[in-house]
């Protein structure tokens, strides 16, 4: 990922987050805000429901009273006060009082509790209504709620109770209306705003008994366990009801009035809603505002974060180039940046960098090449200073035959001529092969095998291998047999080979085993050469393909620099591994395919970078505090 | 409902009724209005309502007993076909108040088919109610049948009294434990639920015993009995109420209401109208009544 789609992705998150945040926001103190004017809302109109409720049994009680201070009331009361008074005479007086009335239940009862009349059950004259002798004073009390026994059911009824007092004796009048969707239906409710009841004759929650005015209650099942709180806490209750279609387009607001009964038992619930529609429009109205709002927003805050990220990364964009192409070599990169701040200090920063790693590196060259030249030069002294010196002390005693003793002077000039022609041939050999460094032929590829050369090298080296009067060297293969066989020049693989071996031979003068695997790995060949010498340091290991280099009393140090120049030019690459007192093992991997023709240059100054050797690598040491 | 118009120089001397105008279909409220604004001469009063419009002034006339009220059990039912519990029922109804409160001292309690001015001996049928022995022949009937389904009690409709009658019925039985259901028994024989037991209000047929019962035990379904003796006819009304097949509630008087001009009204025993002496006074309204 890009650091202009990182930061384009934080824009975005950053600004989603905070779209999303603040509308949260919002949308949540506006809900708050709206719910708690409906929460006002409601309580207001359940306080005039309640009002409405106590008036309605005002109301009652005010007719009950009428009923009892009625003439007729009070005649039949004092005829009832009378011996042998006739109570059958009143029995249908009940039904014309609550005609009059306009009430649902009247029953006449006298001083002992016998029903004199009753409109609602006329049957019953004659049985006790013990209940209402219980009270003292009725006349202070307002309406109640009670069950009223009907011929084939249980009703509710709101219910008044008022007595008439002749002497001693009392006559009750009890008159209420009749707790149902008609009782429902009388009350003025504010818009918005509707009752229910349910009547809370049986246990449990009964469907059949929640009623609304219009006596067509759908899904009462939503009240279950609203009404179901109730019955138990004996508590008003708050709840949001969804009763839209679908749920979410409409809810309500019920509260739950317990109406208990004289002796403190819960007779009904009245539930008493307030629509929150207008709620609920509003509401959806602000969401959808939010939710444009935000969209508008974040598509804004999209199109200003690809802008400003598009015009931040630019400038990075071209250091980043910069830096690639001064990887690639190319020193002379330039990072043209307009800016003044910090992104224009750091490319100005860059340039001057890129100009400065530039001159050291032409100053590193020639610092190099000056050290090289001096290498050279000191290892051809060396070289050169040996067989000059037996030359030298030759010529000066065949002078010294010449003067002194001619009659020998043939026999000398014979013996130092030898000595002359010998050192020469040394002289030769040691031109001879820094030549041959110095003109490496490129490699000519074929197939190999690399098996098959393993096998002849060795097979040449058996002789040393085994020398008179030193201890042998054992020679392991361990050969992989199904090794394809490589791109490679053989004659310039067995010249590494025979410097690996020869370099082994000379790691172990005291004897040790000489062991060469070949291995398949993808797409290349791998080659091992160990030896159970006495190893090397990591210092040594650094410089060991160094040309010139070594740590040998007659040694050229040009074996490994050339083993090295055949494995880079097979596009290859070599490491040793090794420690000091555990012999070292040199791993060389070649690739099975050459993808493309080699050149070799004619210096190794003028290769270009990418095919340059490459440089050795030295495997991490198993102790390197304890093998320095 | 009916409205008399006099001959005023009828050669007896008094103004005799000359032309009669009945009004039929009319409720009994509608009655008892007419007759209480001097709308007409003479109207019909169910019992229940006699003693509430003497009360109001109005003029009433009642015959003796000549309607029974009683329960008549269906024989093909299987919840009525223990004999204890068809004696439960009759042992646990209240009669007395039946006939005191919701006839209003019009009905007379009845244990037997006949009412006592014409058999003589209606006096040897109980008529007190047995609530604790109702119980205990429920409570044997029990544990035999299992009642758990409802008494299904059947009732005239358009009979107001039959109505509060089959009413007072269900709530004494309800006291002793016997579930009642009082359903209206309707024209609609499709619409009739499968009764158990029907109230029945039954007019009877002649003053002379023997053809009242034979009678009134052909409208109630019995077998037709020999009635040449006395005790032939106290047999044959003594079997049906001895197997509770038929439980006698109350017998009923035939009443009715007289306008103030009408004068010399002389209700029969057996009910009915005897205008041959009956004649119109003057209109206490000030003017005549008119059809």
């Amino acid at each position: 990922m890009s650091f202009r789609t990182k930061l384009l992705a934080f824009f975005v998150v950053s600004i989603v987050a905070a779209v999303t945040l603040v509308a949260w926001g919002v949308a949540a103190y506006t809900r708050r805000g709206f719910e708690e004017f409906d929460r006002q809302r409601t309580d207001a109109l359940v306080a005039q429901f309640r009002r409405e409720f106590a008036q309605r049994g005002d109301e009652i009680a005010h007719r009950v009273q009428g009923i009892a201070d009625s003439e007729a009331t009070l005649r039949m009361a004092m005829d009832l006060t009378r011996p042998q008074a006739d109570a059958s005479q009143y029995y249908n007086d009940a039904r014309g009082i609550a005609q009059t009335q306009q009430l649902d239940f009247v029953d006449i009862v006298g001083d002992d509790g016998t029903l004199i009349s009753s409109f609602e059950w006329p049957a019953r004259f004659g049985y006790k209504n013990d209940w209402v002798g219980l009270e003292p004073d009725w006349n202070s009390r307002g309406a109640f709620l009670r069950r009223v026994d009907m011929p084939d059911a249980v009703d509710l009824g709101l219910l008044a109770v008022r007595t008439v007092k002749v002497g001693e004796r009392r006559l009750f009048v009890i008159g209420g209306q009749r707790l149902d969707q008609n009782f429902l239906g009388t009350l003025v409710l504010p818009e918005g705003m509707r009752v229910l009841l349910y009547r809370n004759l049986e246990q449990g929650f009964v469907p059949s008994e929640l009623t609304d005015p219009r006596g067509t209650l759908s899904q009462p099942e939503l009240f279950s366990s609203m009404i179901t709180d109730v019955q138990q806490s004996r508590r008003e209750a708050q709840r949001t009801i969804a009763t839209g279609t679908p749920p979410t387009a409409n809810s309500e607001t019920f509260n739950a009035i317990p109406l208990a009964g004289r002796d403190n038992d819960l007779l009904a619930v009245l539930l008493v809603g307030s629509s929150r529609q207008s709620l609920i429009q509003m509401l959806n109205f602000i969401r959808a505002l939010a939710l444009l709002v935000g969209g508008g927003v974040i598509l804004l805050g999209l199109m200003l974060g690809w802008w400003v990220s598009a015009r931040v990364t630019r400038p990075i964009e071209k250091l980043a180039e910069g830096a690639r192409e001064v990887a690639a070599g190319r020193w002379e990169a330039r990072v043209q940046v307009r800016s003044r701040d910090e992104i224009g200090q750091l490319a100005d920063a860059f340039n001057e960098m890129t100009r400065q790693l530039a001159e050291q590196r032409e100053r590193l060259v020639q610092t190099e090449r000056v050290a090289a030249w001096r290498e050279l030069a000191r290892r051809l002294a060396h070289e050169l200073k040996n067989p000059l010196f037996p030359l030298q002390l030759t010529v000066e005693n065949l002078q010294r035959a010449r003067q002194q003793t001619p009659d020998q002077f043939d026999e000398v000039f014979f013996e130092s001529t030898a000595t002359l022609r010998a050192e020469l041939e040394n002289l030769k050999t040691i031109v001879s092969r820094f030549s041959d460094f110095a003109k490496m032929p490129p490699p000519e590829f074929e197939r190999v095998d690399v098996n098959e050369l393993v096998r002849s090298t060795v097979k040449l080296f058996e002789p040393q291998l085994a020398p008179v009067g030193r201890p042998p060297i054992t020679p392991e293969l361990y050969l992989d047999e199904g090794l394809p066989r490589p791109q490679a020049d053989a004659i310039l693989l067995r010249r590494a080979l025979e410097n690996l071996i020869l370099n082994s031979l000379d790691a172990m003068p005291a004897g040790g085993t000489l062991t060469i695997r070949t291995a398949h790995r993808p797409g290349a060949v791998r080659l091992e050469v160990t030896d159970t010498g006495e190893g090397l340091t990591p210092e040594e290991c650094a410089r060991l393909f160094t040309p010139y280099y070594t740590n040998k009393r007659h040694g050229t140090g040009l074996g490994l620099a050339i083993v090295q120049s055949v494995v880079s030019d097979h596009n290859g690459r070599i490491e040793v591994e090794s420690a000091p007192g555990a012999g070292a093992t040199f791993r060389i991997e070649l690739p099975t395919e050459q993808k493309l023709a080699v050149e070799r240059p004619s210096s190794a100054e003028d290769r270009p970078m990418e095919s340059r050797p490459a440089e050795p690598r030295l495997l991490p040491q198993p102790d390197p505090v304890n093998h320095p | 409902m009916a409205v008399f118009e006099a001959n005023d120089s009828c050669w007896a001397g008094r103004p005799f009724v000359d032309k009669i105008g009945l009004t039929t279909g009319v409720s009994s409220d509608q009655q008892a209005n007419a007759i209480a604004f001097d709308q007409a001469d003479v109207v019909e009063l169910p019992a229940s309502d006699v003693r509430r419009a003497a009360q109001r002034g109005v003029r009433t006339a009642s015959s003796d007993s000549v309607e029974l009220f009683a329960l008549v059990f269906e024989a093909s039912r299987p919840a009525v076909q223990d004999a204890h519990f068809r004696q439960a029922i009759s042992l646990a109804i209240d009669r007395s108040s039946i006939a005191d409160v919701i006839l209003q001292k019009q009905g007379i309690p009845a244990g037997s088919l006949l009412p006592n001015w014409i058999s003589g001996y209606a006096h040897l049928f109980p008529v007190a109610a047995d609530l604790p022995r109702a119980r205990d022949l429920l409570a044997a009937s029990a544990r035999e049948n299992s009642r758990s389904a409802p008494l299904v009690l059947l009732y005239d409709s358009g009979d107001a009294e039959a109505h509060a009658v089959a009413d007072r019925v269900a709530v004494n039985l309800q006291e002793v434990g016997i579930k009642v259901q009082v359903s209206v028994q309707t024209a609609n024989a499709k619409a009739k639920p499968m009764a158990d037991v029907r109230l029945v209000r039954r007019r009877l047929a002649a003053p002379d015993p023997a053809a009242a019962l034979s009678d009134l035990l052909d409208s109630l379904g019995e077998p037709a009995a020999e009635m040449g003796t006395t005790e032939q006819i106290y047999g044959a009304e003594r079997a049906p109420i001895d197997a509770f097949r038929v439980i006698p509630l109350v017998h009923v008087s035939e009443s009715y209401g007289l306008s103030p001009q009408v004068r010399d009204w002389m209700a029969p025993r057996w009910g009915g109208w005897d205008l041959a002496d009956v004649w119109l006074g003057p209109s206490q309204a000030g003017g005549g009544n008119s059809p």
